[in-house]
């Protein structure tokens, strides 16, 4: 059985005639101990679907709008408050893009972690343990460490503090959601690994979230892609990275830099990332597509298993214009 | 950390020096013989020269602000020369009056208006969030010795609970001290409703709700202290500023604090006591900014470290 | 390279930001943000500078055109010496250079048209004769930026972050620079956004001529703008030289460092990854030696004592380490 499984999810701001849908029909599965890497621009729904998982989005303005979440085999959309808080970090944990700003700046980091020991394994919740997690995730001089306050600790330390924390009730699921994008490429480095490392250590899955293909690729078991609420391609992470099927997937990586020899203009894509409210007809790339047809426009097309394991939400994946 | 300590006192000696100089001098401005005053206008020449000699009233006023200085520093307030009276006794007579009143309103209106924010911005948007605000508003505009004489009317006079005037217990305080502090109560807790809405939308929030903490935990333990961070500043300057309204109850309820001294002092035109009530109200304000800063510090880590 | 080929040559520039100021006394320790750094840039090229947060980068950039008051050293621009300058000498060089921010959402002024946000600067310094000349003057700078000139009468929140990093180039543009100084101007940016924003720098560049100083913590974003590249460590210069050759054969184990992290998408190109353990020490009190040497996977003993010299190991590529050869 997956760990996780979201069917069809569907998730809106707003009521009625105001809806606008953020989340339009996600499908995802993640077995326990591996890694699913989210890929896509910004806005494309990724944190929208990542929250929706522990049921964290405020609503109002959001709402559940149908599908299920999966976790451990039980529907987090139909659970209870109470069920849920043994949820929130018992089962599935946090950590996100801003480690500064999701630290609460008036509590010492070891209270901080310490409560999400008594919130979920009182038994131990000690400074023992905390001095443990903290060294778990590489904290140096973890005694001290634990009386600091977050600003006192730099953003590459505050994020290995929001992991301990994370880490602390024993998920077994752990959505990162971009936690490495506010870092410097050489912390960067450092969380990824850690995080790798600690995958392996305490088993857990991880769903990794980014907007750098170059992430993933470190880390992911497998990899889905989405762009404007919808997953356009889906597929173990070392064959979609060699050969990425989608028009977008393929643009998505080419954007991203390199240091090859031959290195001097970016490929982009042009235009921008549609509004919430504004997705396109038909295929909701198409003015965007570089190798967009008149029929694009026209009918939305369905996320397909074009080859074993291989989601591609274009008709077209297989022309010979895209092998290019 | 000790150099912002350092400032601080530096700046607290400043104001309570300032305070004295401006209030002597415009006391020494007012026209009228205080020899009058103190002997009565039927005084004979001889008695009012021989006051004159006594009070030092013909030196000229920068010699006689030396002196007033100088008695200040060996911790003499002087006389009353109305009722000899010395201004120190007078003064620490009707002190606890007045902290009490003070204290009293303080506790009243924070204690009400931090559950009535936190929990508007909670509920944001829903009837109790929006009654909450027409009476805060309401309250708002309410006038201090309208309130302070409506509600010894009802509650005093018609209703009997109260006693009416003079004070017995500290039960006597509970009118006043209410009619001081429902005009606050709206104030701040709108204060802490804007700030908490604020701070419930930051990432931390969302963090502390992601380890599983309950509502109540998320909203009192995570929110509350860092909504209050930029409260207490407002609360400092308002318990400071809150001298005015003391004055104002403390006359309608015929409380013997310091308020009725200081009008009391006005009245008789009685310099040393009219001195010893600015000092007094001078030493709140550099007190209560002390007591800002210190419960800063305590509140806010980040206040430590900086400077 | 002589003077008269460099538009901005820095000598020497000192950056000290002193700590625990007493009240009276003098402070005690400095910050030395910047210390001792020397480069040049030629009109119309591009300089990349890259290193870890809190290793003075920003320092730098702000400091070389004067944002922030150097310590020490010269500042030369157009052969003019821009350290010694004050109050107007100093704002008549100002519209010489101009500075984008990395924080597309804080640097614009959220109650501004975007009109009045490009058009300040062209009032300040006198570059329009009436409304008329000023309106088309920001249309026609938005147009260069790729936005249309519709958006002038809009706010900066009804933009996205990419949009709003346009703006603050077409601000930049607006005085016809010699040189801007671009502060981490991609790294708030979604990869896809990042690579728009670089191209469009460099086609700027190549219509205008204008030099840039491009700041930056990924090596890769650099490499794709720069002719050379500095390397910065605990404010110092460790490495610089053409892209290419930094790029391609780095001597520095820093720098090494730097590009093994660069994150790379094809699973193929895998390299071991070489991390670097630790923070950047903190530089009131940098480690003697070679600053760099407790995170330094090569380190030797005299690394500890022996401060490494900024050498030419090759020609024009310059590093400062005991081993590079
Ligand atoms: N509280 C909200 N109210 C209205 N719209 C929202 C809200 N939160 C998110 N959205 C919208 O939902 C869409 C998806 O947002 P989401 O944050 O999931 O994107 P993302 O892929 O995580 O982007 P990023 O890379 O910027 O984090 C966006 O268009 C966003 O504007
Ligand atoms: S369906 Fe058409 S527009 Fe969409 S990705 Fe495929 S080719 Fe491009
Ligand atoms: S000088 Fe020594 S410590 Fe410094 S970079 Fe070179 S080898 Fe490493
Ligand atoms: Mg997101």
């Amino acid at each position: 059985m997956p760990l996780l499984e979201i069917r069809n999810l569907q998730i809106d701001f707003g009521h009625g005639l105001k809806a606008l849908r953020a989340v339009d029909g996600v499908a995802l599965s993640l077995e326990p101990g591996k890694t699913l890497g989210l890929v896509g621009e910004s806005g494309s729904g990724k944190s929208v679907t990542a929250l929706a998982i522990a049921r964290l989005l405020a609503c109002p303005p959001a709402v559940y709008a149908g599908g299920e979440i999966l976790l451990a085999g039980r529907d987090v959309l139909r659970l209870r408050a109470a069920e849920l808080r043994q949820i929130r970090g018992g089962l599935v944990s946090y950590v996100f893009q801003e480690p500064g700003a999701s630290l609460n700046p008036v509590f010492r980091i070891g209270g901080q972690i310490k409560e999400a020991l008594q919130l979920h394994r009182p038994e131990a919740a000690t400074d023992a343990e905390v001095i443990r997690l903290l060294k778990l995730v590489g904290i140096p001089a973890p005694e001290t460490r634990m009386k600091s306050y977050p600003h006192e600790l730099s953003g590459g330390m505050q994020q290995r503090v929001m992991i301990a924390m994370a880490l602390a009730p024993q998920p077994k699921l752990l959505v990162a959601d971009e936690p490495t994008t506010a870092l410097d490429v050489t912390i960067q480095a450092q969380i990824i690994e850690l995080l790798a490392q600690l995958r392996q250590q305490l088993g857990m899955a991880i769903l990794l979230i980014t907007h750098n293909l170059g992430i993933v690729g470190d880390i992911a078991d497998d990899v889905a892609v989405m762009y404007a609420g919808q997953i356009v391609e889906q597929g173990p992470a070392h064959d979609l990275l060699q050969r990425p099927l989608h028009p977008y997937t393929q643009a998505l990586m080419k954007s991203v830099p390199t240091l090859a020899a031959d290195a001097e203009r970016l490929t982009t894509i042009s235009g921008q990332v549609p509004r919430l409210g504004a997705f396109p007809t038909g295929c909701r790339f198409h003015p965007r597509c570089p190798v967009a047809r008149p029929e694009c426009s026209q009918a939305p097309p369905p996320l397909a298993e074009v080859e074993p394991r291989r989601w591609v939400r274009c008709p077209y994946w297989n022309s010979p214009s895209l092998k290019a | 950390m000790i150099t912002r300590l350092f400032r601080r006192l530096i700046w607290s000696v400043v104001t309570l020096l300032g305070t004295v100089l401006l209030t002597f001098f415009l006391l020494n401005a007012v026209p009228g013989d205080v020899a009058r005053v103190i002997a009565g206008s039927k005084a004979s020449p001889d008695v009012i020269k021989e006051i004159h000699a006594k009070y030092h009233l013909d030196d000229p006023v920068w010699q006689r602000f030396a002196l007033y200085l100088n008695q200040l520093a060996h911790g003499d307030l002087g006389h009353s020369y109305v009722t000899d009276q010395p201004v120190a006794e007078a003064l620490l007579t009707r002190l606890p009056t007045t902290i009490a009143l003070t204290a009293l309103a303080v506790v009243m209106w924070v204690a009400l208006a931090v559950p009535l924010g936190a929990l508007t911005a909670r509920f944001r948007d829903s009837w109790f969030d929006r009654s909450t605000l027409v009476v805060a508003t309401v309250s708002l505009s309410l006038p201090a010795f309208w309130l302070a004489r409506m509600m010894q009317y009802w509650f005093a006079y018609k209703l009997g609970w109260f006693p009416i005037g003079f004070f017995r217990s500290f039960r006597d305080l509970l009118l006043p001290a209410a009619s001081l502090a429902i005009l606050f109560v709206g104030y701040y807790a709108r204060l802490i409703h804007t700030n908490m809405v604020e701070v419930l939308d930051s990432p931390y929030i969302r963090a502390a709700r992601a380890k599983g903490a309950s509502e109540t935990r998320v909203l009192f333990k995570h929110a509350l202290r860092n909504a209050m961070i930029p409260v207490i500043t407002i609360l400092g300057m308002d318990v400071a500023g809150l001298l005015g309204g003391v004055l104002f109850v403390e006359n309608v309820f015929a409380l013997p604090g310091i308020g009725t001294l200081a009008v009391q002092s006005v009245f008789n035109l009685d310099p040393p006591v009219i001195m010893g009530t600015v000092l007094f109200s001078a030493i709140l304000v550099v007190g209560a900014n002390w007591a800002v800063d210190l419960l800063y510090g305590w509140i806010d880590p980040r206040i430590k470290s900086a400077s | 390279m002589t003077m008269s080929e460099s538009l901005l040559e820095v000598k020497a520039l000192k950056v000290h930001f002193p700590v625990n100021v007493g009240l009276f006394a003098r402070p005690t320790e400095f910050v030395r943000a910047v210390d001792d750094v020397s480069f040049t840039i030629a009109p119309g090229e591009t300089v990349g500078l890259v290193g870890e947060s809190g290793c003075g980068k920003t320092t730098l950039g702000r400091a070389v055109i004067r944002l922030i008051e150097p310590t020490g050293g010269q500042i030369l621009f157009d052969g003019m010496d821009l350290v010694p300058l004050k109050g107007a000498a100093l704002r008549a060089q100002r519209r010489k250079f101009q500075m984008i921010f990395q924080d597309p959402f804080a640097s614009l002024n959220p109650r501004a048209k975007v009109e009045n946000i490009i058009g300040e600067a062209l009032d300040i310094h006198r570059l329009v004769l009436n409304a008329t000349a000023r309106r088309q003057r920001v249309e026609s700078l938005l147009q260069d930026v790729g936005l249309e000139a519709a958006h002038a009468q809009r706010y900066p929140h009804e933009f996205s972050g990419g949009q709003r990093q346009r703006i603050g180039i077409a601000r930049a543009l607006a005085v016809q620079p010699k040189l801007i100084v671009c502060d981490e101007p991609v790294s708030a940016l979604d990869v896809s956004v990042q690579a728009q924003i670089v191209n469009l720098l460099r086609d700027l560049q190549q219509e205008h001529g204008m030099a840039y100083l491009f700041v930056a913590h990924d090596l890769a974003v650099v490499r794709h703008i720069s002719r050379r590249i500095l390397v910065m460590y605990l404010g110092r210069i460790v490495e610089s030289g053409e892209a290419r050759s930094v790029c391609q054969s780095p001597r520095h184990p820093y720098t090494q460092a730097l590009i093994s992290a660069v994150p790379v998408v094809d699973p193929k190109l895998k390299r071991r990854r070489m991390v670097l353990a630790g923070d950047v020490p903190s530089p009131i009190h940098p480690p003697a030696g070679c600053p760099f040497h407790p995170r330094c996977p090569v380190a030797e003993a005299r690394c500890k004592t022996e401060v490494p010299a900024l050498r030419e190991v090759e020609s024009g590529h310059w590093v400062s380490c005991h081993l590079a050869k």
